[in-house]
């Protein structure tokens, strides 16, 4: 034999039609574990009733309530770009969506834009920080420090040019001595 | 011989200038080579002879014995320059260079290996107008003289020629508004080997490099190498060599006109301006570079990735002229140079070729 369940609230709460009143009355008269459960209820109800709780939620917040309760799509559907009647990848003809035109809200776009967000983020950091290497490399000075070998450069210098005897025959760092030319 | 016209031509790449100079020479060579027909009289005689004078000059270290006290004039910037040295020069073994003090200087070196002047006495007769002037004596010897002319009359350099051996005893140069430049002049000289004075050992031999092929000249543009023909109006490159200092590679451009030579020395890496002892800031050029008081003048600046160094023999233009013609780095580079150069190495670590 089942059980009334719910309808013991309906009973309580004084929401049954005749018929289902009368119908829900014969089934205690025969289950005791039901009769329990109704005196629980009836209980709780009046417990309630003293501390003035017993009115009814307003129907506005029943039927908030209500629609939270039922299910929605959590992820958006997936995209259907083609026409009913455009061929499919495999041969046949496409078929139609059976599922209802689902009116986007927010919340369920609001994955693949973040999505969206997050790639757009990351390249603009990753090009933001090559251009600031790049700039910090730019500056910095290429290549080995020098101190050119100028003793060698002359010697070198000398055997190339050839500086006997057409020029100066020394060609190396001689001790010079430098004085002011009056024009 | 002479040519009248104030520049060189200007040779289409890749530097046949380069072939060019080698073969002038050996015509010098040959014409001046004994036994040859006799100059034909007239006014050609005085250039002939003049050549003649040159070409023996070129010479005259490797088979005759000499030694001497020489005095240097270099006028720059309205300072003189003047040194003394002791020459010394022994066939086979070298010409020996010593300031007054009895140091050698970096030169002695460099004679043992034979004479190069062959390129620049072709650039010197293909640019100027060369003619034996006249005879007169110098430290004692009589010399002929030998005019370098550039154009009709304009004189640029004037050579006193041993008549006996063919030494220079005197050499002067031009600036281009027709001031005295540089003049080297023995005030003693002994000819011949001098009893009692010990032989000096042979110089060491001179790491030069390999020359560069005139055909793979051009494509030192593409290694990234600033490799100018021309420097000024009359300094052309005649020759290319790669050598090597402390695992870095240089390269050294020779420019003359036959009168001056400046050398251009190219390294990749920056200036090290904590060593540059000796060396102080000048104004040449229209840029600020570093500079030693010497003979010859050396210079040297920071390029684009790249040191470059000028040692110069040449009048205060056409060192001016050189800098001008070489590139030199920003002090402070734009915003997008740095950036583009910045790119350019990330890109160069990147790739793995």
């Amino acid at each position: 034999m089942s059980h009334l369940g719910d309808r013991i609230t309906a009973l309580v709460d004084q929401k049954l039609d005749p018929a289902s009143r009368e119908q829900v009355l014969c089934h205690l008269v025969d289950c005791a574990e039901c009769r329990a459960e109704a005196e629980l209820e009836r209980g709780v109800r009046r417990a309630l009733s003293l501390l003035g709780y017993d009115r009814s939620p307003p129907p506005s917040l029943e039927a908030r309530l209500l629609a939270v309760a039922e299910p929605q799509d959590v992820w958006p559907p997936p995209p259907d770009r083609r026409s009913p009647l455009a061929p499919s990848p495999f041969g046949w003809p496409a078929a139609a969506s059976s599922r209802p035109p689902v009116t986007r809200t927010p919340y369920r776009a609001a994955p693949q834009r973040s999505r969206k967000r997050f790639v757009f983020a990351g390249s603009l950091s990753l090009g933001a920080a090559t251009a600031a290497m790049a700039f910090v490399v730019g500056g910095q000075p290429a290549g080995p420090a020098l101190s050119p070998p100028i003793d060698s450069y002359t010697v070198e210098h000398a055997a190339v040019t050839g500086t006997v005897p057409l020029t100066d025959p020394v060609t190396g760092a001689v001790a010079v001595s430098k004085v002011p030319v009056r024009p | 011989m002479s040519v009248t016209s104030d520049r060189l031509p200007r040779a289409a790449p890749p530097y046949p200038y380069l072939l060019a100079v080698p073969l002038v020479v050996v015509l010098l060579l040959v014409t001046a080579t004994p036994g040859h027909a006799a100059p034909t009289p007239g006014a050609g005689d005085d250039e002939r002879r003049a050549v003649d004078l040159l070409t023996r000059a070129m010479t005259v270290a490797g088979r005759t014995a000499y030694q001497g006290v020489q005095e240097l004039r270099m006028w720059s910037g309205g300072e003189l320059t003047a040194a003394t040295v002791r020459v010394r020069n022994v066939p086979g073994r070298g010409t020996f260079v010593t300031d007054t003090r009895g140091r050698r200087t970096v030169s002695a070196a460099v004679a043992a290996q034979g004479r190069t002047t062959g390129p620049q006495l072709g650039l010197l007769t293909a640019n100027f107008r060369i003619a034996r002037s006249g005879a007169a004596t110098v430290a004692g010897r009589v010399a002929d003289v030998v005019d370098a002319r550039l154009g009709a009359d304009r004189l640029m350099a004037r050579y006193w020629l041993d008549r006996a051996t063919g030494l220079m005893l005197r050499r002067e140069a031009f600036g281009d508004d027709g001031s005295l430049a540089r003049r080297s002049v023995f005030t003693r000289v002994a000819i011949g080997a001098t009893s009692g004075a010990s032989a000096p050992a042979a110089a060491p031999p001179v790491d030069l490099g390999r020359r560069v092929p005139v055909p793979d000249v051009g494509r030192l543009h593409a290694g990234g190498w600033t490799v100018p023909r021309d420097l000024g109006d009359l300094l052309t490159l005649y020759d290319v060599r790669r050598t090597e200092y402390g695992g870095s590679e240089a390269l050294h451009l020779s420019y003359s006109d036959g009168i001056s030579a400046v050398s251009v020395f190219e390294q990749r890496g920056h200036l090290d301006e904590s060593h540059l002892d000796g060396w102080h800031h000048a104004r040449v050029g229209g840029r600020t570079v570093y500079v030693r008081d010497t003979v010859p003048r050396q210079l040297m600046w920071a390029g684009p990735e790249t040191v470059f160094t000028v040692v110069a023999d040449a009048p205060d233009t056409a060192v001016d002229d050189a800098v001008r013609a070489l590139p030199r780095e920003q002090a402070r580079p734009g915003f997008w140079t740095r950036m583009a150069r910045g790119f350019g190495r990330i890109v160069s670590w990147c790739n793995p070729f």
